[in-house]
Order: structure tokens, then sequence, then C-alpha cells
């Protein structure tokens, strides 16, 4: 039987991962529900637009038409930082860097935003279906440059990232469990498709853009695809590349990688493999498994995670509270994960981010440091002001009580004895005005500490 | 009828992010052949700016440009010309209501945020009454107030709610030549009818078989004529002056003499645009907002597509 402290602490530790943090109240509220409905309960979400949809439209009217990824930013961000369906946004988060289409070419952002809404849409379905709906999409048929592709003259690339980052992956000498040939094939299984053609922006504003599959420019010839032959088309390529063992691994070992942890585990890797397997590619089984595992829940996973840019910027925004309706601050928060290395809807390459320890050097440590010090001494912030409650209503003469007070008012957090040490002993050194002051510089050690860049 | 006079005349925009151009236009006011057009654009992106053009689409000059500092803006709402021909403009991040002459040039600006009676939160429509005195649709606070022309508070009403006479993130305003004060009440689906002393008369929340959808901008003509910005729906409704209805409209554009220009220095796009071929769907609106009228022409802000749709009355 656990605690209610470690019942807290252990969903604490499931909405900084399966979302991007939950406040002290929300995890209060989560509480009475068991660890494993808590699970449930973020698996499920109601796919439908947004509450304050009409709100976002109305202040930011630019991001309506969004012509480009910046235009669009607004309409993303609000979601990151307010939907309750937090594993739907982390997922989106998760496919955007995982089947990426960056804005520097594709440089639409109606169409970048309607790639998100996919991802919310079957991010937690089965993987067949995300990947013939991500095939579909004219964005990224216009990213891989699949509208260049024809029956007389096959374009690779979507073929060829379809298998080598989207599926079935490569080993680290760079071999992968398809060939040359099947790269070949599977370029050709997709000519003819490709996005219709829209006006130009320039002048009126974008157009959405729309799927379009050209019978006459397919190959309709029989193409040899991972040892069969036979008339495939694109949907043909992408079931069988979706229930093929490597694609099984290797997209559990991105959620791995995303969800629990950085070193790779192979052993449990190869569980949530088989859990995808046997469910056909459901999504949502393998993420039910990994989250309620023992292995996810120990203690030895938790806080060693590096916090992407927009784990921080938005689980700042989350514990702060900071927003009630969307206003020009919260346009921006996209120029903070921007700051921070993650240009959002503008992945670097089809390769998406590179993540843990790399989202560090010293320029973003300082962005990170700053953004995060400045939100959480910001007392006009209703999260702020509810922190500071719960701790000056406690115990305010032990630093170590105060200290303690502090991590959990902040959502049952963690650091080490050693930052601990370090914090206790400025408080025993440093002289304060009033309690306030003194819990707000707390506050601010605790967010500049290197414990804080992990969740 | 109105419906059946009512043809399309010309259109006069391109996107710009500067200069001769738009960036999501939402109010406009014509005065002495001017043309004032506000454009929003993000906050962000800091397009936003009031140009000032001619029916021939000459672009004269342009004000109001982002920044906090006077004469300028960053989220700007809504535009109204007093009697004194002053050009008043709301910004709801700055939460101030800024004066200029007729020519850009800034005069004097004022407004306080908050809650207070004459405080204001995220201005948006404003217009003026007869005795040059400023209506303010306080939108957060859910209030219509009162102001002189230097900011002095004189009276208000409203609150927030789904009954009569009262608002949910209400935006346009409009008053009638009897000074009836018209509200699009934007979250409540609606038009509100109230008498120049505040009290309520009717709703206009619906046409034909339709439900009116977050209209954004009113405006009633010379004659009584009530247009409404049917933002969620794209169109624009027109009422007779009982309120009854004639007339919908879906948009109509035909490229601008400036888009029309740019295509010609730009083959490639007019190449781009032929081949796409979506002709139809270029005539629409999408989010219109702001209307004016005068005697002969209506102006419709066609937010989204950068651009002034005008008809023929």
């Amino acid at each position: 039987m656990i605690t209610s402290t470690e019942k807290k602490t252990l969903i604490a530790h499931l909405m900084r991962r399966a979302g991007f943090g939950s406040n002290y109240n929300q995890l209060e509220e989560l509480s009475y529900l068991e660890y494993d409905e808590v699970v449930d309960q973020l698996l499920n979400p109601e796919f439908g637009s947004l509450e304050d949809q009409d709100l976002l439209d109305r202040y930011f009217i630019a991001s309506v038409e969004a012509r480009t990824a910046r235009h669009a930013d607004p309409q993303w961000t609000w979601r990151l930082a307010k939907s309750n369906k937090q594993l739907e946004e982390k997922m989106a988060l998760f496919w955007h860097g995982l089947l990426a289409v960056g804005g520097i070419k594709l440089d639409h952002g109606l169409a970048m935003l309607e790639e998100i809404d996919l991802f919310r849409k079957y991010g937690l379905g089965n993987f067949a279906t995300l990947l013939l709906k991500i095939s579909e999409d004219p964005g990224m048929m216009y990213w891989l440059d699949n509208q260049n592709s024809h029956k007389d003259a096959p374009n690779e690339n979507y073929g060829r990232e379809l298998l080598e980052l989207f599926s079935m992956g490569i080993d680290e000498n760079g071999e992968g469990a398809y060939s040359e040939e099947d790269v070949k094939s599977a370029a050709r299984a997709f000519t003819g498709w490709a996005s219709k053609p829209t006006p130009p922006p320039f002048f009126l504003g974008p157009f959405p853009m729309e799927f379009n599959f050209d019978e006459s420019d397919h190959d309709n010839s029989e193409k040899t695809f991972l040892g069969k032959t036979g008339n495939f088309n694109g949907q043909d390529i992408v079931d069988m590349v979706a229930m093929h063992e490597a694609t099984a691994n290797f997209i559990c070992k991105r959620l791995y990688l995303y969800f629990v942890s950085e070193e790779i585990n192979n052993e449990e890797i190869s569980k949530l493999s088989e859990v995808y397997l046997i469910n056909k590619g459901e999504i949502k089984k393998v993420l039910e498994y990994m989250f309620k595992s023992e292995h996810f829940k120990s203690e030895e996973i938790r806080f060693k995670k590096v916090k992407s840019p927009s784990d921080l910027v938005f689980g700042i925004t989350r514990l702060t509270d900071k927003y009630e309706i969307p206003n020009l601050d919260s346009a921006e928060l996209a120029v903070n994960t921007l700051l921070m290395g993650q240009f959002l809807l503008n992945p670097p390459s089809v390769e998406g981010w590179h993540e843990g320890e790399e989202w560090i050097d010293s320029g973003s440590l300082i962005e990170r440091i700053n953004y995060a010090s400045n939100e959480i001494s910001n007392i006009n912030s209703q999260g702020v002001k509810n922190i500071l409650n719960l701790v000056i209503d406690k115990d305010m003469s032990n630093p170590e009580e105060i200290l303690n007070n502090c991590l959990e008012a902040m959502g049952y957090i963690k650091i080490t004895e050693n930052t601990k040490n370090l914090i206790t002993e400025h408080l025993e050194k440093n002289k304060f005005n009033n309690d306030q002051e003194k819990v707000l510089d707390v506050l601010k050690l605790i967010v500049s500490t290197p414990d804080f860049q992990y969740c | 009828m109105l419906s059946s006079r009512i043809n399309y005349s010309h259109t006069i925009g391109i996107a710009s992010f500067e200069g001769r151009g738009f960036m999501n236009p939402i109010e406009l006011k014509f005065h002495n052949e001017i043309l004032y057009v506000l454009s929003r654009s993000n906050g962000s992106n800091k397009n936003n700016r009031i140009s000032a053009v001619s029916l021939d689409s000459e672009h004269k000059f342009e004000f109001a440009n982002w920044g906090e500092e006077n004469g300028k803006s960053i989220l700007p709402t809504s535009i109204a010309i007093d009697h004194k021909n002053q050009i008043f403009l709301s910004d709801e991040h700055l939460n101030r209501i800024t004066v200029f002459d007729l020519n850009g040039n800034f005069k004097k600006s004022w407004g306080e945020f908050g809650s207070d009676e004459n405080q204001i939160n995220r201005p948006s429509g404003i217009a003026f009454n007869k005795d040059n005195h400023i209506y303010i649709v306080d939108h957060i606070n859910s209030k219509i107030k009162k102001f002189d022309e230097d900011g002095k508070f004189i009276s208000s009403f409203g609150s927030f709610g789904t009954k009569e006479g009262e608002f949910n993130y209400p935006w346009g305003i409009s008053l009638d030549n009897e000074e009836n004060i018209y509200i699009a009440d934007w979250r409540n689906n609606r038009v509100q009818k109230f008498h120049k002393n505040g009290e309520f008369i009717k709703t206009i929340n619906s046409f034909k078989d339709k439900k009116i959808n977050r209209p954004s901008s009113v405006h009633v003509d010379d004659r009584g004529y009530l247009f409404v910005s049917n933002w969620g729906d794209n169109s624009v409704l027109i009422f007779d002056d009982n309120q009854n209805f004639l007339s919908e409209l879906f948009g109509d554009a035909t490229l601008s003499k400036w888009c029309k220009e740019f295509l010609e220095v730009n083959p490639e796009q007019s190449s781009w645009r032929e081949n796409a071929g979506l002709f139809e769907e270029e005539k629409r609106f999408w989010k219109p907002t702001g209307i004016d009228t005068n005697q002969d022409l209506i102006f419709i802000a066609d937010a989204c597509r950068h651009r002034v749709q005008i008809y023929k009355k």
C-alpha cells in the first residue's frame, strides 16, 4: 500500500512524462483516482476542437490563415499550454518530431496545423492508419518531393524516408531490414500520390492543401517488396511495413526514448515490441503497457530525462497557470522554445530533433534558466500565487521545511541532496524582508538548478 | 428590396506586411473619399497599421504601426471617426484609445486597464453618438461604456451572461440615426439592439432557418439597414430597418488592381494560380469583419483574404 504522497509523486511523474506536468491542485484532484485510472484517462482523450478555438481565432486572426509556421504558432502553443488532453498534445509533438515536416520548405502554416491535428486524431491509434494518413498528407507529399514522383520517373525520397526514418529504421551501421530494391519498389508504389496545386499564398493568403491521387501517373506494374511480389500501391506498402518486426522495434524504441529514458533498455523495448505486434500496431496498447509497467514507475527512471524546450516552457506555463485567455504573451510562447533550440512547426530536417543531452548547450541553458526564473517569480500568475499560499501557510522557520514545501507545491518535484544542501545553506545565510520574498527566492533557485532540467 | 439591387463593385487590397496592401484587415471607415483600413495581423508579426487608400486603389499613407509609444498600436481592434474629423483607434493589448487627425498624425491617447467603471479591459468596437461621445465595447468586462472624447467616463450598461442585455465577449458596435445601439454579441451568437439609454429593445439571432454564428461586426446605414458580419460562417447578412432579413453575401471578389499588377510582374505566380484553378474559392469571404457604407457603396473587410470587397447598394 503506497502513501498518499507516494501516489501523488507517482502521478506527478506520469504527468511530467505523458504530458507537460500538473500543478499541486491538479495532482490533488488526480490523486482521487487510482494510478491506472489516470493512465486510462490520458490514453482516451475525446478528439475535437478546442473549447477556446473561437477566441484564438479572434485574437490571432493571422493564425487562422497561417501563411507560415510562425503565423501558425499561437494555435498550437495555446493547446500545448492549456489543453486538458495532455497526452494527445504530447503525442502530437512526438509524431511531429518523428514524421517530421519542416516549415522551412513547406512554409504553409495551415498545412502544418492540419498535420498536427492529424497526429491528434490518429496518434494514439493504429500505426498503419497513421502511416497511411501521413502518406496522404499533402504537406508531407510536398515536403518529400512526391509531387515529382512519376510512374516513368519515380522519386525515391518518400519511399526511402518512409522505411528509414518513419517505420523500419536502420542500425548503427546504416543497415536496415530492407534493401535498396525495396526502397525503389516503395517509391514506385507511391507514384501518383501528391498534393493538389494551390494558388500562391503571396497575394490572397494561403488556401488549404489537399491530397490528390493521379491514377494516370501511378505505376501499376508488378513490384517486389520485402520478399513479396504483386501490384502494390502505397497502402499495400504501408500495411506490410507497419506490421514488420523491425517497425515494431523502431517505433517502440522511439516511444521508449521519448517517454521513459534516454538510455536504451533492450529488454523493455522488446516487451513493448511484443505488445505492438500482438495488438497489430495499436499505439495506445503499447503506451498503456509502458505507463503501467513497474519499470516506468520505478525511482531509477524518474528525473533522468532531459526536458525538451517544449517540456520546459509548457511545463512552466502550466505550473504557473499564467494564462486565462489567449494574449500577446501566449502567442509568443514558441519564441521561447525556439531560443532554447526547438522551432515548433519547423523541425530542422526530416530526422526531426536530436533529443536528450543535445538539447542543452551553454546558450540554451541560459535561456532555460532565465525563462524559468522569470516565470516562477511572476506573482501575477495564479499558479505562483497558489504556490506562495501553500508554502507560506506552513512552517516558515526551518529552511529545509521551506524547501521541501516548495518542491511539493511545485508538483512533487525532486532535487538531489547536494542541491538541497546548497539551497538551505543559502536560506540560512541570507536575510529576507518577508516570507514571500524568501519563497520566491527558493523557487527561483530551484528552477535554476541542473536538477530542474530533468523530468 | 435591397437584395435585388445589391451588386458587387470591385475589390481593393493585396496581402502585404507593410506599405501598399493589408494584413488581416478587420475594420474600415470611409470618410472624405478616403478608405481607412485597419490591418490587425498577429501582434507578434508586427504588421498592424491603418492604411489610407482611395477607391481607385491609390495607397496614400499609413499610420498606427506596431509599437507601444504614442501613435502606435499592438493589437488594434476598431476605428471610428468623430464629428470633429478625428480618427479614434482602440487597442486591446494596450487598453488604450488613440486619437489621430485625418492625416494620421497623433493627437492624444487615453485609457486605463481595469474593471472599474472608468477603466477598460480589451476594448473592441467603438462608435460615436451625435454628442460626440464614444461608446466602447469593453469586451472582457462585458459592458458598453460611454466616454467623452477625452476619456471621461459618462455611463455604461451590460454585464456578463446570456440573458437580454447581457454579453459574452461582445465585439462590434453601431448606432442608427435615432442613436439606438447595436452590439455584435459575439459568443452569444446574436446582435442586440438597445435604446440610447441602454434599455434592451430586441435580439436578432437568426435569418431564414439559420442561426447567426459569432457575429464580429455590425453596421447600420443611413436608411436603418443593418449589416452583420457572420464571422463564424464567413458571410455578411443584411436586414431592413425593422431587422427583417433581406440577403446573405458570401463574397464575390475579383482580382484587385494591386493583385493584377502583382501577377503581371510575377508570371510564375500567375501560372501557379491558373494551374490551381480555385477561382470560385478566391471570391469568398474568409472571416469578414468590419463593415461601412456611404450612400452608394458597402465596404466589407475580408480579414483572411487581405482585401476590402465593395458592393453597390
